[in-house]
């Protein structure tokens, strides 16, 4: 049975469970790059119902003591504590993918008194349409300083950067730049719905994020996780979900904190996407199903746990601020930076173009209502042409949106990461660290345009002692 | 959705009119007539073949097809017709904002590279169906009058399960009126296809299409996860053009489970089924 033959409609949702031998399996499946299908098939049969849906191929996510408790974890923790305190046979519960009938959600002994939050579609954050370039790669190189950076040996070596994005063309950015960039293809990981390799994706958005980050950090070792393209299946969506998210996010804590795969000394996660509109979360304002603006969503869950353990996690802001918000924003310009991209431990990124001028499409805080509201945290260079991923009219396009300004700062990230881990330099304080050394726009500082300021790496690390 | 797939069109154009009796029939074979008014062929003595029949594969299977519709309609499973058997939630009505926005959101995120499909599935759409199997009208014919034969079905029972739902909450009287398109409550939807003669609610192309997909699947179990995989991408680019919303694309696909025994139950159904698979033998 599919979603839509539920006769009274549905909503896709991500329902917590008890333990049960077969979700264990599942999500060890998904560990081991099984599908969890056959293993879910039990469990399906022997749970869902014609009013609840169960998605065997999403598998299972665990959730240990629950949603809203948060193991007792620090940085130091990876390896051996992290293996005993994420064992998926100690999780007490599991996130399943369900479709359900929205009329059914309030009833009082829904799922068994275990709580559902909305799985959202989510999309890239283009920018449209794209407007003129103000500069070049070595454009946003000058500003930023990197020679500075690289003087001091601050390349991005031994950096770990996850693109969770559209997917990457290794070949593209490798004509762009003049140099082959590192990808650690066994550490990639891609949805099980799609058909490409790490590194071999189509020409997109993923390849621009990729090439903002190279632009900065040409030594990193990128990680390729197209989360954006897994999308469900069986269903009327040409979207992915934040579901889909949270399985490439199991995937990275999984390798970079339990079995340390990821090898390398700091991981940056790059995340140029979001949820376009409010009327794309289906519950109304208050419901603790909602997404875009509950801080006790699932996912907040695993971005916790992936920043406890050391990563630093950047968003863009979106491409929704007053004076030319993009067009998905359907003319919305207020409360536009939502869910996970206004959540504490991310940093989240406005735009401004190479003349130090804020691009008019970037999304302005306050945050939607219930999550921090001072939102952006700093602003990083876009509009430059750089990637060169798609071809216009008049020439190759810019590298465009507050997706371009993300990538660019988690090439500063990552840069300062070669020589100042996590273990001596926490993400919240990497956090705090280039919001004190910002150059500041505007009036008030912090403020809603351009947080603390467009990034200053080199200020940065000077601030962090790894540059003289 | 008639029409011919080779020659007319199948959906729009040649229903009203055109070529819809005309086409190229079931052979797809070269056409015998008079080369020159003035001079035909009529004064050469040839043996005349008094035994000549015009052979069951000679049937333009549009036409062919229609025959379905009477013992479609005389089914009964479980004491019920197709219709009582269907029994569609009504649509939504008034549309919401959030319907809209929904639709607004794919418009502006998905249409430009969804644009090709649209414009190809917007008449004629079995032919991605055709192609999926890789196969012709005259390389299959039985498969293909199963075909017809389904999409007949289908575009009967969309004008009946749209007409059923007319005069929506809120209605005055007669004339009757129905769920609008999206592009009647938001116009700067802009469809990049003509908005269909019909009303919104369900979609026609999902419930073919799943009609489609689902018959063919039992003659191609092989062939099922890409049917309905690609019945799934023509009913969704019909939102992503601004023609439907969501609850049309999933009612239309759930019509067309609920009416496909009473398909599958016709005896030319049937005869044509067991034809078509020796097709693939």
């Amino acid at each position: 049975m599919r979603p839509w033959e539920l006769r009274t409609g549905y909503v896709r949702v991500l329902a917590q469970r008890n333990q049960d031998s077969a979700l264990v399996q599942a999500a060890n499946d998904l560990l081991q790059g099984i599908s969890p299908a056959d293993t879910m098939r039990r469990y399906v049969h022997a749970n869902a119902t014609l009013d609840f849906l169960i998605d065997g191929e999403f598998g299972a996510l665990p959730a240990w003591e629950g949603v809203d408790r948060r193991p007792a974890i620090s940085i130091n923790d990876r390896g051996e504590k992290a293996r005993a305190l994420l064992a998926l046979d100690k999780s007490k519960k599991f996130l399943i993918r369900a479709y359900v009938a929205p009329a059914n959600l309030a009833k009082p002994d829904f799922n068994g008194g275990e709580p559902v939050w909305l799985d959202p579609d989510v999309h890239g954050e283009y920018a449209f349409p794209a407007n003129k370039a103000t500069g070049d790669t070595d454009a946003v190189r000058q500003d930023l300083n990197t020679a500075t950076l690289q003087d001091n040996g601050l390349h991005g070596a031994g950096v770990a950067v996850a693109i969770v994005d559209t997917g990457i063309c290794r070949p593209h950015l490798a004509k762009r730049l003049g140099f082959n960039p590192t990808l650690d293809v066994g550490n990639s990981w891609t949805p099980p719905t799609l058909a490409t390799k790490p590194g071999l994706n189509r020409i997109g958005h993923g390849t621009m994020c990729a090439y903002g980050v190279l632009a900065v950090a040409p030594n990193v070792t990128l990680l390729d996780y197209p989360l954006l393209l897994g999308r469900p299946a069986g269903e009327h969506t040409v979207s992915a979900t934040i579901g889909e998210m949270m399985r490439g996010y199991l995937i990275l804590i999984w390798r970079w904190a339990v079995i340390r795969t990821i090898n390398q000394s700091a991981l940056v996660v790059n995340n140029s996407w979001g949820i376009f509109h409010p009327s794309l979360d289906e519950f109304p304002p208050g419901d603790p199903q909602r997404y875009i603006d509950n801080p006790k969503h699932p996912f907040r869950l695993y971005i916790w746990l992936i920043t406890a353990f050391g990563a630093d996690v950047v968003f863009a802001a979106g491409n929704c601020g007053k004076g030319c918000p993009s067009a998905v924003c359907l003319q919305r310009t207020s409360g536009t930076i939502m869910g996970a991209n206004a959540y504490d431990e991310v940093l989240t990124l406005a735009g401004c173009d190479i003349n130090d001028t804020r691009v008019c499409y970037s999304s302005q805080g306050p945050s939607i209502a219930g999550l921090p509201p001072q939102k952006p945290d700093i602003t990083a260079y876009t509009q430059f042409l750089g990637s060169k991923i798609q071809r216009g009219p008049r020439g190759f396009e810019p590298d465009t949106g507050t997706s371009a300004a993300c990538a660019v700062a988690s090439g500063c990230v990552a840069a300062l990461r070669t020589r100042r881990p996590p273990t001596a330099t926490d993400s919240a304080t990497m956090i705090a660290t280039l919001q004190a050394t910002a150059r500041p726009m505007g009036g008030a500082v912090p403020n809603y345009d351009d947080g603390y300021g467009i990034v200053r790496p080199v200020a940065a690390g000077r601030h962090l002692g790894i540059i003289p | 959705m008639g029409g011919n797939w080779f020659g007319g069109n199948w959906f729009g154009g040649n229903w009203f009119g055109g070529n819809w009796t005309g086409g190229s029939g079931a052979g797809n074979g070269t056409p015998v007539f008079a080369m020159r008014a003035d001079r035909p062929l009529a004064e050469i003595a040839i043996t005349r073949a008094y035994d000549a029949k015009f052979r069951d594969a000679e049937w333009d299977p549009d036409l062919r097809a229609i025959a379905i519709l009477p013992e479609f309609l005389t089914q009964h499973i479980g004491g019920k017709q197709w219709q009582a058997a269907v029994a569609l939630p009504p649509p939504t009505y008034p549309v919401t904002a959030k319907m809209i926005d929904e639709i607004l959101v794919l418009a502006v995120a998905e249409r430009p590279e969804a644009l090709g499909e649209i414009v190809e599935e917007n008449q004629n759409f079995q032919l991605r169906w055709m192609q999926l199997l890789n196969i012709t009208g005259a390389s299959h014919p039985q498969t293909f009058l199963l075909m017809k034969i389904t999409a007949r079905v289908g575009e009967f029972a969309m004008v009946q399960l749209k007409l059923q739902y007319s005069n929506l909450v809120g209605a005055g009287p007669p004339p009757a009126w129905y769920q609008p398109r999206p592009s009647q409550v938001c116009a700067t939807l802009y469809p990049p296809v003509p908005v269909p003669g019909h009303p919104a609610y369900p979609a026609g192309h999902a419930l073919i299409g799943t009609l489609t997909s689902e018959c063919l699947a039992d003659l191609l179990p092989q062939y099922k996860e890409p049917l309905r995989a690609l019945a799934a991408r023509v009913g969704m680019n019909r939102m992503i053009a601004g023609l439907h919303y969501r609850e049309d694309i999933d009612a239309g696909a759930r019509a067309a489970l609920a009416l496909k025994p009473f398909l599958t139950a016709c005896p030319f159904y049937v005869a044509t089924f067991k034809r078509a698979q020796t097709e693939w033998q």
